[in-house]
């Protein structure tokens, strides 16, 4: 038996009754009760309601909440593993070459200027910046029928936090004296800014991706 | 899912045979036909399915499709190409373990170990 539009919106307002705050998630539970409960009312005589709860019963006690919970820490992970995975690729023959002259190319630069450290400490400050600007741009795609995006917010929510503490880092170097001029120091914020700006080139490809792939499954 | 310590550790490999066989299937279809091939004996619960399909779609080995279906969005998981290799990895190994089991369960007698 197939059930009827009162039915099915009885079962989403039973699923929002349990915090399923993500829409790919509820559309799924959703699918899978109005399934599941059409299958024990088939040519049975138990209730629309009790089908309704045994149908939650099945999905454990806390079975949505947990399952979301777990969802939220594999899609971490995986964007997190993913971003690795981008930003060594630029530390990999080829891609190394144009990494390496960069960074002697910032470290002469650099070189040129009264406060080399500060400079490329405003450098760091600005490519971190424009990092968080682009985790933000992924916020455009947040939302559909009112609901957060798991993909999008899990996305935000993986890196934006570390890339704050980067900038506040970042932040309080540029307020030294700019007195540390040693070549050796200057070399390391050289290679700090390089895998700063490829950082921020991680973050733009990953960024694409997740929007590409929301975009394909849930707008087009 | 009875007898379900046993199973536990084959559902991710369970879940990838289906796929496999089946090209692309949503989270309640999945539980239909474990309970349909093994006449009832094995019920994949919920909160034992989508934990397991989730992590091996975070995991690269499995891809989604979104259709609407009687207008509402329905799930469909396939395996991706690494996917599809991983099944077949798995698939010995669990062969390689039935094999092993049934050694320890029915041993034979070895005429080496005899005196």
């Amino acid at each position: 038996m197939k059930l009827d539009a009162t039915q099915i919106e009885y079962i989403r307002d039973y699923i929002d009754a349990f915090d399923v705050k993500y829409y790919e998630l509820r559309e799924e539970f959703l699918d899978h009760m109005i399934l599941r409960v059409e299958e024990k009312m088939q040519g049975s005589d138990v209730a629309f309601i009790r089908a309704v709860m045994d149908a939650k019963e099945e999905f454990g006690p806390n079975g949505f909440k947990k399952i979301m919970i777990e969802r939220e820490r594999y899609l971490t992970k995986q964007y997190k593993a993913r971003y690795q995975q981008v930003l060594r690729s630029y530390f990999k023959f080829p891609t190394i070459i144009v990494s390496m002259l960069i960074a002697i190319a910032l470290f002469k630069i650099a070189g040129m200027f009264q406060h080399p450290v500060k400079l490329l400490v405003i450098l760091v400050f600005a490519t971190t910046l424009l990092s968080l600007g682009e985790l933000l741009l992924s916020l455009k795609f947040r939302k559909i029928a009112m609901q957060p995006l798991l993909k999008v917010s899990v996305f935000f929510k993986s890196f934006s936090l570390n890339l704050i503490m980067v900038n506040m880092c970042m932040s309080l170097n540029f307020f030294n004296d700019g007195s540390i001029n040693s070549p050796v120091i200057i070399a390391c914020f050289s290679v700090l800014a390089t895998v700063s700006v490829m950082g921020c080139l991680s973050y733009r490809k990953l960024r694409k991706e997740v929007i590409t792939d929301v975009k394909r499954l849930y707008f087009s | 899912m009875k007898n379900s310590q046993l199973y536990k550790g084959s559902l991710n490999t369970i879940i990838m045979k289906l796929l496999e066989e089946n090209g692309r299937m949503y989270g309640y279809e999945i539980t239909q036909k474990v309970k349909v091939i093994t006449k009832g004996e094995l019920n994949i619960t919920e909160g034992a399915l989508y934990p397991a399909l989730h992590k091996l779609e975070a995991d690269g080995l499995l891809d989604v499709e979104v259709e609407r279906v009687d207008n509402r969005l329905r799930k469909y998981y396939k395996l991706t190409e690494s996917g599809e290799k991983e099944t077949v990895n798995r698939l010995n190994e669990l062969e390689e373990f039935i094999k092993n089991m049934q050694s320890l369960v029915n041993p034979s007698p070895n005429p080496d170990l005899q005196f």
